[in-house]
C-alpha cells in the first residue's frame, strides 16, 4: 500500500509539476523563517548555560529606594563591595567583578582599539567554565598587572600562543597600564554574556588605590559572587540589612535606603532591562518575542498555501478519488493516500529548507548586526525542531485536504463531472482572509516602524551635527604632555585642516557624556538630580550652533570663567528657574566637584543630545579645563566645506602624528556615529521588511490559488456572459468580487490588532509618530495592488480562453 | 441475487424535489444478464448507484445476496462492494497516473491481497482480455476500445458476483463496442452476474432480459431467453 501510495503520489507530483513546485518552495520558505528564527531565538535563550556553575552564579544587584520609591536600580554596584562581602558574609564562596575596560592595546607589533578588554578577580576562573590553554586557573589573575587573553588575541598581537610573561599595554579610562601575560585561554563561546578578548586582573584598575577599594558611593562595576545552593544565598541574603548598616555612611545617602539583589548570570542577557546595563543586551527580549510570532505568522501563511493550492486543485484530482471509491477504497485510505502526498511534499520542503537555511545564515546575521552563522545550526535543540515541524506541518496542511478530497461522493464526480465545494470555498476564503489579516498586520507595522524611524533620523535636533569630524584623544602619551600641548595642537588642527571651528570637549552629541547630580549652592543637596554634564571649551557652542537664549558663552581670557557653567532650559526647569535671565549669576554644586560652585554665566536652548529614543535632559556645560572631569577627550572638526574631506582627514592625521607621535589616531563622522544610535530601530525594520516581504510572497501563492480555482469553477460562467458580449471589467469584478469582501474582512481584523501593537511599541519613544488613517491606506494600497497583478495573470488566462470551446467542454 | 422492492430515490434543491426513483421493485438472480433501458433522466444511472451501493436510497429495502444491505453504513458498503462487484463505465475511469497493471491491480490491493498473488492474477485477466503487451503503457496512450477492455479487466480482476456496466460502449465505435460487448457476454457465460444501462437496442440484445425504465418506475420487462 505504501508502495502504491508512493508511486502515485510521485506521479502526481510530477505531473502537476509548477504546483509542487511552488508548494513545496512555499512551505519551505515557511519552514526556512519558523527553523531560522527559532534557532536564533533559541540561541540567544541559552546565554551561557555552559557554565558548569551556572545555577550557583549570581550578579549583584543594587536598588536604592526612598521612602516606598524605587529611584534606581543598578546591575552594577561600588568596587568597595566586592572587597568586603568575600570576607564578610559568610555563604559566599567566591568572587569576581567583571567591569568592562575597552581601549587601545599595544604592543611591538601592533597598536589597535580593543573592544572586549575587561577586569576581573583572581577567582574569575574558578567560578566560569573558560578553560585555559596556558596558565594555571587559581593564579593568572592574582597579581596586579596580570592579563590572561584568548588564543585569537595571542595569535593577533604575537603571531604565537607562547607568550607567557611578554607584555601588552593597555590604555583607557584607568589609565596606560603594561600587562604581564599570565595565561592563553580557549576561544570563548560567542553566547556568554561574560565575553573577553582581554581579561586584566581587577587589582591593577587605578594600580590598586586604596581610595578605590574602599569607594561606596560610586556603583559602576557589575560584581559576580557564587554560593553553593540556594540555602546558602537565603543566608548570604540574611546578613546583608547588617552588611548595609556598617558601610551605608555617607550623609548624602541618609534618607535613602539600599538593598541588594541576587540576578542569576543566564538572566543577564536577555532578562536584564536595566539603563546602565553593561553585560546584558537590553530590549533583546521583546525583539525575540516579536520575532517568534513572525516566524509562527510565517509558518501558518505557507500551511494555509499547501491547503488552499490542494483544496484548489481538488478538481483535478476527484476523478481519481471517485474511482478509487467505486473500486471499494475506503474513505480513510483515500485520506491517508493524500496525507502521504503531504507528508511528501513537507519532507521535500524540509529538505529544501535546510539547504535555504545554510545559505541565508551568514546574510540574516548581519542583518541582525550578530557575529555568527553557521554555529547556529549545529546546536542540538535546532535539530530538535525539525522533525516536530514536519510532523505538524503534514497533520496542519494535510489533514483538511485530505478530509476534503476524502469526502467527494463519487457518483456526484462522475455524474457531473464538477464537484459541489461550498463548504471548502467557505474555508478557503477565510484562509485566505487569515493571510491577508497576518500580511496587512506585518506590512502596517513596518510602514509605521518606517515612519518613525524616519521621523528620528530627520526631526530638528536643535543641534548642528552636519560636518563634523571628530578625532578622538590620545591614549599613551602621558597626561601632562598631553595637557601643556592641548592648545596649541587645537589651533593648529583649525590652520592645517581649514576648519571653521575645532572644538575639544568631555563629551559630544550621542558620546561619552555622564550624568551628575547638580543643585543651586543655596540649597540643601537632597534637591539634587542629574544632568548630563559636559565639560567644553568656547568653540563648543558656535561649532554646533547651539543657541544662547541669555547671557553669554565661555570666555577663554577670563580667569573667572574657570568655574562658570552654561544651562539649558530643561536644566533651567530641573532647578525650578522659570525665566532664562534669572538663572545669570546663580551658583550651582554638582556632584565629585566637592564644595567647588560654579557660577551660570549663560542659558543654551533645549538640544538633542542624544538619540531621539531619550527624552531630552537637562545639560550643564562646564570649562573643560583644571578638573579631571570634563578634560577633553574628542576634538570637533566643523568644516565650512574648505577642503574635502579625505584632505581634511590627512591633514588633521598628519597634526596629530606631529603632536602625538606614535599614537593611535581615531575619528569619526559625528553624523554616522549619532545616527548609529538607531541601529536597533533599523535593524527591526530590516527585519520587519524582509519578513514582510516573504508573507506578502507567500500570501500571493495563496491569492494564486484562490483566484485559479474562482476561475476554474466560473470558467462556465465567464463562457456564457462572454457569448452574451460581457466585456473585461464584468469578468474582473466576477473574478475579484470575493477577494474584495475578503480584503474587507482581514482590515476588520487587521487594523486594530496592528494599532494595539504599534502603539504599544511607540509608547517607549518619548518623540513619536501617531498612528494614522494614512498608514492603513498605504498598507491595503499595497495589498490591493499585489492582489491585482496576481488575479490579473488569472483573467488573463480566463479571457483568452475561446468561450465556445469551454461550453463544449473542451 | 438481488431484490430491491418499492426503491425511492429523490434528489431536493431548497424549490424543487425530483423523484429519481418511484416505488422501484425487481430481481436480478444469479447469472442473468440484464439491460436496462429508457430515456435520459427516467433513472437508470441512479438505479445502477443503489445497487452498485454508491448511493443512499430514500424508501424501500435492498437485499444483495440474501443480506439486508438497506441500512449499511458507508464502511459496510464499501467492503461489500470491493469484494462482490465490478463496474464498467461509459468514461472508462481510468486513473491517469497509474500503468494499466496498476490501474487493473487497484482493487486487488483494496482487498488486501498479496503483491506475488496479485501480479499472476492481473496477468491472468489481462492475457484474457488480450491487453497484455500495453500493460506498462498510461490509459491516455490507448485507443478508446483498449481503455474499455482494461476498464472491464479491472471490473473482473477480483472476481466479482455482479458487473454493473453503465453504458460500456457509449465511447466506442461498432466494431470495439461488439467486442467489449462479446467480452461482457463470455463473463457472464462464466457465471458472472451483469447488469447494463444502456441506450443502444444492439446491446441491449446481447442480454437475457430488458428492463425498461420511465420517470423512476419499471414500465415493461421483456426477456430475451
Amino acid at each position: 500500500m505504501v508502495l502504491n501510495f508512493l508511486k502515485i503520489s510521485l506521479r502526481n507530483l510530477k505531473k502537476r509539476l509548477p504546483f509542487t513546485l511552488i508548494n513545496i518552495l512555499g512551505l519551505s520558505i515557511g519552514m526556512s523563517c519558523f527553523l531560522l528564527l527559532m534557532a536564533y531565538t533559541k540561541y540567544e535563550e541559552n546565554y551561557d548555560d555552559f557554565q558548569e556553575n551556572k545555577n550557583q552564579l549570581y550578579r549583584i544587584i543594587f536598588e536604592r529606594y526612598k521612602g516606598q520609591e524605587l529611584i534606581s536600580v543598578s546591575p552594577a554596584v561600588m568596587p568597595a563591595l566586592g572587597y568586603k562581602i568575600k570576607d564578610e558574609i559568610l555563604g559566599i564562596k567566591h568572587m569576581s567583578r567583571f567591569s568592562y575596560g575597552g581601549g587601545i592595546v599595544k604592543n611591538e607589533r601592533i597598536t589597535a582599539e580593543e573592544g572586549k578588554i575587561f577586569y576581573a578577580d583572581a577567582d574569575f576562573f574558578k567560578m566560569f567554565s573558560f578553560p585555559l590553554i596556558v596558565g594555571n586557573p587559581s593564579n593568572v589573575l592574582e597579581s596586579p598587572n596580570s592579563m590572561v587573553l584568548t588564543k585569537s588575541s595571542a595569535l593577533k598581537y604575537f603571531g604565537k600562543l607562547n607568550v607567557i610573561g611578554k607584555e601588552l599595554e593597555v590604555s583607557n579610562e584607568f589609565g596606560s597600564v603594561k600587562f604581564n601575560i599570565t595565561g592563553i585561554a580557549k576561544d570563548l563561546p560567542l553566547n556568554t554574556s561574560f565575553n573577553f578578548d582581554f581579561l586584566c586582573s581587577y587589582n591593577s584598575i587605578y594600580s590598586g588605590q586604596g581610595w578605590f577599594e574602599h569607594h561606596w558611593m560610586w556603583w559602576s562595576y557589575p560584581t559576580i559572587v557564587s554560593v553553593s545552593n540556594t540555602r546558602d544565598l537565603e543566608n548570604v541574603k540574611k546578613q546583608f540589612p547588617e552588611f548595609i548598616k556598617k558601610y551605608k555612611t555617607n550623609p548624602i545617602e541618609a534618607d535613602v535606603t539600599w538593598t541588594f539583589d541576587f540576578q542569576p548570570i543566564q538572566d543577564i542577557h536577555l532578562k536584564s532591562d536595566f539603563r546602565k546595563e553593561a553585560l546584558g543586551r537590553d530590549s533583546r527580549a521583546r525583539t525575540l518575542n516579536l520575532l517568534k510570532i513572525i516566524a509562527i505568522l510565517i509558518l501558518v501563511i505557507s500551511w494555509v498555501n499547501y491547503i488552499n493550492l490542494s483544496t484548489a486543485s481538488s478538481t483535478e484530482r476527484a476523478k481519481e478519488v471517485a474511482v478509487r471509491k467505486f473500486i471499494g477504497a475506503y474513505r480513510s485510505q483515500i485520506s491517508k493516500q493524500f496525507l502521504f502526498e503531504a507528508g511528501l511534499i513537507n519532507c521535500m520542503a524540509a529538505l529544501l529548507s535546510i539547504g535555504i537555511l545554510f545559505l541565508v545564515i551568514t546574510p540574516f546575521s548581519s542583518l541582525l548586526g550578530l557575529d555568527y552563522s553557521i554555529e547556529i545550526l549545529m546546536q542540538p535543540s535546532f535539530w530538535s525542531y525539525l522533525l516536530p515541524l514536519v510532523v505538524f506541518g503534514i497533520m496542519a496542511s494535510g489533514l483538511y485536504p485530505a478530509f476534503v478530497l476524502a469526502s467527494f461522493k463519487p457518483t456526484d464526480i462522475l455524474k457531473s463531472k464538477t464537484i459541489s465545494t461550498t463548504g471548502s470555498n467557505t474555508v478557503r476564503k477565510v484562509l485566505v482572509g487569515v493571510q491577508f489579516t497576518i500580511s496587512i498586520i506585518l506590512i502596517a507595522c513596518t510602514v509605521i516602524m518606517m515612519h518613525q524611524n524616519d521621523f528620528m533620523k530627520n526631526q530638528d535636533l536643535g543641534v548642528d551635527i552636519n560636518n563634523v569630524i571628530v578625532i578622538k584623544k590620545p591614549n599613551f602619551v602621558e597626561k601632562q604632555v598631553y595637557e601643556s600641548r592641548l592648545n596649541s595642537f587645537t589651533k593648529e588642527l583649525q590652520k592645517s585642516t581649514k576648519a571653521e571651528y575645532v572644538s575639544a570637549s568631555f563629551g559630544l552629541p550621542s558620546i561619552g557624556s555622564w550624568g551628575l547630580a547638580v543643585w543651586k549652592s543655596t540649597e540643601d543637596s537632597d534637591t539634587q538630580q542629574v544632568h548630563i554634564v559636559n565639560g567644553v571649551d568656547a568653540n563648543y557652542i558656535p561649532a554646533y550652533d547651539l543657541k544662547l537664549l541669555a547671557g553669554r558663552n565661555f570666555d577663554e581670557n577670563r580667569v573667572a570663567d574657570e568655574s562658570a557653567a552654561i544651562l539649558s532650559k530643561k536644566s533651567l526647569k530641573i532647578l525650578g528657574i522659570d525665566n532664562p535671565n534669572d538663572a545669570i549669576d546663580i551658583g550651582l554644586r554638582l556632584e565629585i566637584f566637592g564644595d567647588r560652585v560654579f557660577h551660570v554665566i549663560g542659558v543654551i536652548d533645549d538640544y538633542h543630545h542624544n538619540s531621539l529614543k531619550t527624552e531630552i535632559g537637562g545639560m550643564v556645560l562646564i570649562p573643560n579645563t583644571g578638573y579631571w572631569y570634563g578634560s577633553p577627550r574628542f576634538f570637533s572638526l566643523k568644516s565650512n566645506g574648505g577642503l574635502p574631506i579625505n584632505k581634511v582627514l590627512e591633514e588633521a592625521k598628519h597634526t596629530y602624528d606631529t603632536f602625538f607621535p606614535g599614537d593611535l589616531f581615531e575619528y569619526y563622522i559625528l553624523k554616522d556615529k549619532f545616527q548609529k544610535q538607531y541601529v536597533e530601530e533599523d535593524r527591526n525594520q530590516s527585519v520587519f521588511t524582509l519578513f514582510s516581504v516573504i508573507a506578502i510572497f507567500l500570501a500571493c501563492i495563496g491569492i494564486l490559488g484562490m483566484s485559479s480555482f474562482i476561475a476554474f469553477m466560473k470558467m462556465r460562467d465567464i463562457a456564457i456572459r462572454k457569448v452574451f458580449g460581457a466585456d473585461k471589467f464584468v469578468i474582473l469584478w466576477i473574478l475579484s468580487k470575493e477577494f474584495l469582501v475578503v480584503l474587507i474582512g482581514a482590515s476588520c481584523v487587521s487594523i486594530p490588532v496592528a494599532i494595539y501593537f504599534m502603539g504599544d511599541w511607540l509608547a517607549d519613544f518619548p518623540y513619536r509618530v501617531s498612528i494614522g488613517v494614512w498608514h492603513f491606506t498605504t498598507t491595503i494600497f499595497l495589498i490591493v495592488i499585489i492582489t491585482s497583478i496576481v488575479i490579473g495573470i488569472n483573467l488573463y488566462r480566463s479571457l483568452s480562453r475561446k468561450p465556445i470551446g469551454v461550453l463544449k467542454g473542451e | 441475487m438481488i431484490k430491491v422492492t418499492d426503491l425511492e430515490k429523490y434528489y431536493s434543491t431548497e424549490e424543487i424535489k425530483t423523484i429519481a426513483l418511484n416505488q422501484f421493485s425487481f430481481e436480478v438472480n444469479k447469472g442473468e444478464f440484464i439491460a436496462v433501458m429508457g430515456p435520459s433522466g427516467c433513472g437508470k444511472s441512479t438505479l445502477l448507484n443503489i445497487i452498485g451501493l454508491l448511493d443512499d436510497l430514500d424508501g424501500g429495502s435492498f437485499i444483495f445476496n440474501g443480506e439486508d444491505v438497506t441500512h449499511y453504513n458507508e464502511r459496510k458498503r464499501a467492503n461489500l462492494r470491493k469484494h462482490n462487484i465490478g463496474f464498467v463505465f461509459q468514461s472508462f475511469n481510468l486513473i491517469d497516473q497509474l500503468t494499466v497493471f496498476e490501474n487493473v491491480e487497484l482493487p486487488l490491493i483494496y482487498i488486501g491481497m498479496k503483491k506475488a498473488d496479485r501480479k499472476k492474477r492481473v496477468h491472468e485477466v489481462l492475457e484474457k482480455m488480450q491487453i497484455m503487451h500495453r500493460r506498462n503503457h498510461f490509459p491516455q496512450q490507448l485507443s478508446g476500445g483498449q481503455q474499455q477492455r482494461v476498464a472491464v479487466a479491472r471490473a473482473v480482476v477480483n472476481n466479482p458476483k455482479l458487473i454493473l456496466a453503465d453504458e460500456p460502449t457509449g465511447n466506442l465505435d461498432s466494431s470495439n463496442g461488439d467486442e467489449v460487448m462479446e467480452l461482457l457476454t463470455e463473463l457472464n457465460d462464466q457465471g458472472a452476474t451483469i447488469i447494463m444501462v444502456t441506450h443502444s437496442e444492439h446491446d441491449a440484445k446481447y442480454s437475457h432480459r430488458i428492463v425498461r425504465m420511465l420517470d423512476g418506475q419499471k414500465v415493461t420487462e421483456v426477456s430475451l431467453v
